[in-house]
């Protein structure tokens, strides 16, 4: 493993000082570029009173390449799969070496409060809230509370 | 392996299109093999030992060397991104030397403002030319000794090593030569052409500012961004790229390698870099060198740089470039870095020719992409022959052929010559895009 770029530690000490609201973001002792994150589900959203956890990887080409990230709290939401994927075009296509983890970490915050079920990655997520909106709303919600109870 | 085609062959498979059409018996003539690949067998030796020598020939570019310079900066990145080293090492060298963008200049992890001058003369000196590079290859694959291409992956495994232990010693020997001539002229007071004068560093890292991608600082004399003009290194800038060829949409990559099915080769795209600011497509940059400094190549020793009693004019991006009212100022609200005083106020075209594009620094996308096409077109001819084949075993096995089964098989037989044409289409492709790039 390459010694951290002076980016991966500036980035990590703004993380921690300057922390985005509703989202943590703390490297490992044993391998500084694995976060554990969490974010909170924002209010008036089907999220709301959620706390979610996330893990957070930099390859080693970032931030030419994007982060690696993931769901590990279960969540109903069309653009994250089973797996905790997520599918965001800022960690796709639409990454640049000039977004940082917190921009990022903002995106995802994003995602949870305006949905996307027309670009999905959960299928079976996405048809229930094309055909049903409400219903998959209060699934979202049961979902929240049964599995992203804050501790 | 009777049937090893010759350049001639190749030339004249329009007649077997023409003989498929007619319904003669062309399959019989033409070994799976050969539509598997079918120009292989004479042209890979050679092949390999071209991109032997080309891989030699980069290492020897990487090599941070003091005394190539210009413009207190050099013509090989520092090492800051230990990827991605795949861009035309030749090409950005030239570039450099013509001062189309900006050099390769040492990069400072931080700086004080209250720094003495001696302070910052203290930090420069001991700077190494480049980072330190590790002797280990990067994840090497176990190699399995009963597969039948163990002596070429060996082979080549060793190379890589051979080549990494290579670019150590060289690296390390141009270290040897900085630092002794450093002493001889700051220690002794020899004259010694390539060390930069007092001066020079001064004047270049007074007023050093931070790289808004890497975060480390340089010289303010930054490349700019045609379409947002944001400051840039040029360490950064190399880094940036087409994305490997891939399927129109990336969910059907996944789809695709679950199921198997495959993508059509002419489908697989790579689209041109966006700008890392504001996601403009075409990315591209733009370099005005200092007009106080001209030392190195094409200027004078860097050892005689005397700073000018008046003050130095603050790098101006395309001072005297694109003076055309009709671009646009790109604004970005996600901006970070303020815009520097004097730059150029708006945006350049892709085709300005003073824009420095990223496939200007990598022109081989196209024969990736070309070769991913290959890839993928040889897969599937592949997996249409197999399928033939067993279909074919099938007639045989049952005596009689029916005449629907015939016909079926008629129409493998075309689908197999179809992707041989378009195999030997996309292997001249290729074959094209790599003679462009050697001359
Ligand atoms: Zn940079
Ligand atoms: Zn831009």
């Amino acid at each position: 493993m390459a010694a951290l770029s002076k980016r991966i530690i500036r980035e990590t000490e703004r993380l921690v000082s300057d922390p985005v609201p509703g989202i943590t973001a703390m490297p490992h002792e044993d391998n500084l570029r694995y976060f554990d994150v969490t974010i909170e589900g924002a209010d008036q959203s089907p999220y709301e009173g959620g706390l979610f956890k996330l893990e957070l990887f930099l390859p080693e080409d970032y931030p030419m390449v994007a982060p690696k990230v993931r769901f590990l709290t279960k969540i109903y939401h069309p653009n994250i799969d089973r797996l905790g994927r997520i599918c965001l075009d800022t960690l796709k296509k639409n990454w640049t070496p000039a977004i940082q983890i917190r921009t990022l970490l903002l995106s995802i915050q994003s995602l949870l409060t305006s949905p996307n079920p027309d670009d999905p990655l959960a299928n079976d997520v996405a048809e229930c809230w094309k055909k049903d909106e409400a219903g998959a709303i209060q699934t979202a919600k049961e979902w929240t509370a049964k599995y992203a109870k804050k501790e | 392996m009777g049937n090893v085609p010759t350049k001639e062959d190749r030339g004249s498979i329009g007649s077997y299109d023409d003989a498929a059409r007619r319904g003669g018996p062309v399959v019989n003539s033409l070994t799976v093999r050969e539509i598997l690949n079918p120009s292989a067998t004479y042209r890979k030796k050679k092949y390999y030992k071209d991109k032997e020598g080309l891989k030699e020939q980069v290492t020897k570019d990487l090599i941070v060397s003091h005394e190539e310079n210009v413009d207190g900066g050099f013509l090989a990145p520092y090492g800051v991104y230990t990827h991605n080293q795949d861009y035309a090492t030749a090409i950005v060298r030239g570039l450099i030397s013509e001062r189309r963008i900006s050099p390769f200049y040492l990069p400072l992890q931080d700086l004080d403002d209250d720094w003495t001058d001696e302070q910052l003369i203290k930090e420069l000196d001991d700077l190494a030319l480049h980072a330190p590079i590790s002797g280990e290859i990067e994840e090497t694959t176990i190699l399995d000794p009963n597969s039948k291409h163990y002596q070429k992956h060996l082979q080549a495994q060793l190379f890589e090593k051979a080549l990494l232990q290579k670019r150590i010693a060289l690296q390390t020997e141009a270290q040897a030569r900085y630092d002794r001539e450093k002493k001889l002229a700051y220690g002794n007071g020899f004259r010694k052409e390539n060390i930069p004068s007092r001066d020079l560093l001064l004047r270049l890292y007074k007023d050093a500012t931070e790289c808004p991608i890497c975060f480390l600082f340089y010289p303010n004399n930054f490349n700019y961004t045609r379409c947002c003009v944001q400051p840039i290194c040029s360490e950064c800038f190399v880094q940036i790229k087409r994305l490997d060829p891939h399927p129109p949409h990336d969910e059907e990559e996944e789809r695709n390698q679950n199921s198997g099915e495959l993508v059509v080769p002419k489908d697989l795209i790579s689209e041109p870099a966006i700008c890392p600011f504001c996601a403009m497509p075409n990315f591209g940059i733009t370099y005005t060198p200092p007009q106080d400094i001209k030392t190195g190549i094409n200027g004078i020793p860097p050892c005689d740089y005397k700073r000018s009693t008046t003050k130095p004019s603050i790098n101006t991006p395309g001072k005297d470039i694109g003076n055309d009212d009709s671009a646009v100022v790109e604004t970005n609200d996600t901006l970070e870095v303020p815009v520097k005083k004097g730059a150029r106020r708006h945006s350049l075209p892709s085709e300005h020719q003073s824009v420095i594009s990223t496939d200007f620094i990598r022109p081989d996308w196209e024969r990736k992409l070309n070769s991913a096409r290959m890839k993928l077109a040889r897969r599937s001819a592949a997996a249409t022959a197999i399928h033939a084949s067993s279909l074919l075993m099938d007639e045989t096995g049952n005596g009689q052929v029916r005449s629907s089964r015939a016909d079926s098989s008629a129409d493998l037989e075309q689908k197999m010559i179809e992707q041989a044409l378009r195999l030997s289409l996309l292997e001249e492709e290729e074959r094209k895009s790599k003679q462009n790039i050697k001359s």
